[in-house]
């Protein structure tokens, strides 16, 4: 793949910086998601309510699905608010924030599958949790 | 100033240049759902609620910021912005502690009216609950942060209108809170001068008057002629 803004941008990601970041299958791609979402969230101004409040919300539905509580019900939740922050966010910042999620469920929605049904992080990253754990602790499941 | 022409809603009409989106369609009697804004005060775009679809565009504007052009075809109501405006709403209950039943708005709230009209009957996310404070050292007015939106209209109205100043925003993200001059207390700010406007404009029970039990407060927005009045001025 060449590194121009069209083929990128067609695959999914953007230029940014020029930076780019290799991983193997040593990385779990749920995870990575996480990990940027965490950045938007982290960096919202604050201004506008789909990114202020949908950035945390689904970082807090990506971090269910890494510890290996969501449900498919939650799956569907984070994809349609994706895309609800994605068309009505103010700037760039929250447009751009579900894009990982976007480009990882397209390309590796099977990882999402395995620590949702079958309770298991493929790359070994996340440690999955009890769900009736969770449940008896007060983190409702659905 | 000279007129354009457009499509809102399948309806031809006409504005002034410079006029927005919101504008016309308010002229004409097309409702938008808003929340931020507010006739008087100038616009943010914030809350996102007023966002419409434009023909050829692949993006949502937001109509209290975006200007008609000629021969703008737009789109108030499709199921896709219903879908996003109610989970706006959503975003903004989960994201404090509203609970209708115990506020001072209680009935007289837009955030609650914006649930009614927009059909929001459960939540699907969940609540964030976070530990908000309340500052009641004002001797009229008190501020309960775990019901504000921030839709910045008190910041705007003490600014644009009172022309004091007093309120900001502090923070980020939903780590963000209003504040009074430099984050004091507001019973020790000096540049507050109790008019009461912050109160009157504020959309939910977040901003209220001392001594209002549950579902007394009624927002007087007529007795504020001076908004109307200085939108006339900067049209």
């Amino acid at each position: 793949m060449s590194v121009d803004y069209e083929s990128l941008a067609q695959a999914g990601s953007i230029m940014g910086s020029g930076g780019m970041i290799v991983m193997d299958q040593g990385t779990c791609m749920v995870d990575v998601a996480k990990f940027f979402m965490d950045f938007c969230r982290e960096e919202s101004c604050g201004k506008c309510v789909p990114c202020r409040v949908g950035t945390t919300q689904m970082y807090r539905l990506l971090d269910r699905i890494t510890r290996g509580l969501a449900s498919r019900d939650e799956l569907a939740e984070l994809e349609s608010l994706a895309a609800m922050v994605r068309d009505t966010s103010l700037c760039g910042l929250g447009q751009g924030s579900p894009n990982p999620v976007f480009s990882t469920l397209r390309y590796f929605r099977d990882e999402y599958m395995a620590h949702i049904d079958d309770h298991v992080c493929p790359a070994g990253v996340c440690k999955m949790e009890s769900r009736e754990a969770a449940v008896a602790a007060g983190e409702g499941g659905r | 100033m000279s007129v354009l022409t457009l499509t809102i809603e399948g309806r031809d009409v006409a504005g002034q240049t410079g006029g927005t989106i919101l504008q016309v369609a308010g002229e004409n009697g097309i409702h938008i759902p808003t929340l931020c804004h507010l006739q008087g005060l100038s616009d943010v775009g914030a809350c996102r609620l007023c966002v419409v679809e434009i023909e050829g565009q692949r993006k949502l504007f937001p109509a209290c910021v975006t200007a008609i052009d000629e021969g703008m075809k737009v789109t108030v109501n499709s199921e896709r912005l219903a879908a996003h405006r109610r989970r706006i709403v959503e975003l903004l209950f989960t994201e404090r502690n509203h609970v209708c039943s115990v506020c001072v708005a209680d009935l007289n709230c837009e955030l609650q009216d914006l649930a009614v009209e927009l059909g929001l009957t459960h939540f699907d996310l969940p609540l964030l609950s976070p530990q908000a404070s309340v500052d009641a050292t004002h001797e009229r007015f008190g501020i309960d942060h775990n019901r504000c939106v921030l839709c910045t209209r008190c910041v705007r109205v003490c600014d644009e209108i009172e022309g004091a100043h007093t309120w900001d925003v502090m923070g980020r993200g939903t780590e963000a809170r209003l504040i009074t001059d430099m984050g004091i207390p507001w019973g020790a700010s000096n540049t507050c001068t109790s008019c009461g406007k912050c109160v009157q404009v504020c959309p939910t029970g977040a901003l209220f008057e001392k001594g209002r039990s549950v579902a007394e407060a009624r927002r007087r927005r007529p007795y504020l002629p001076y908004l109307v009045a200085h939108e006339g001025r900067t049209r």
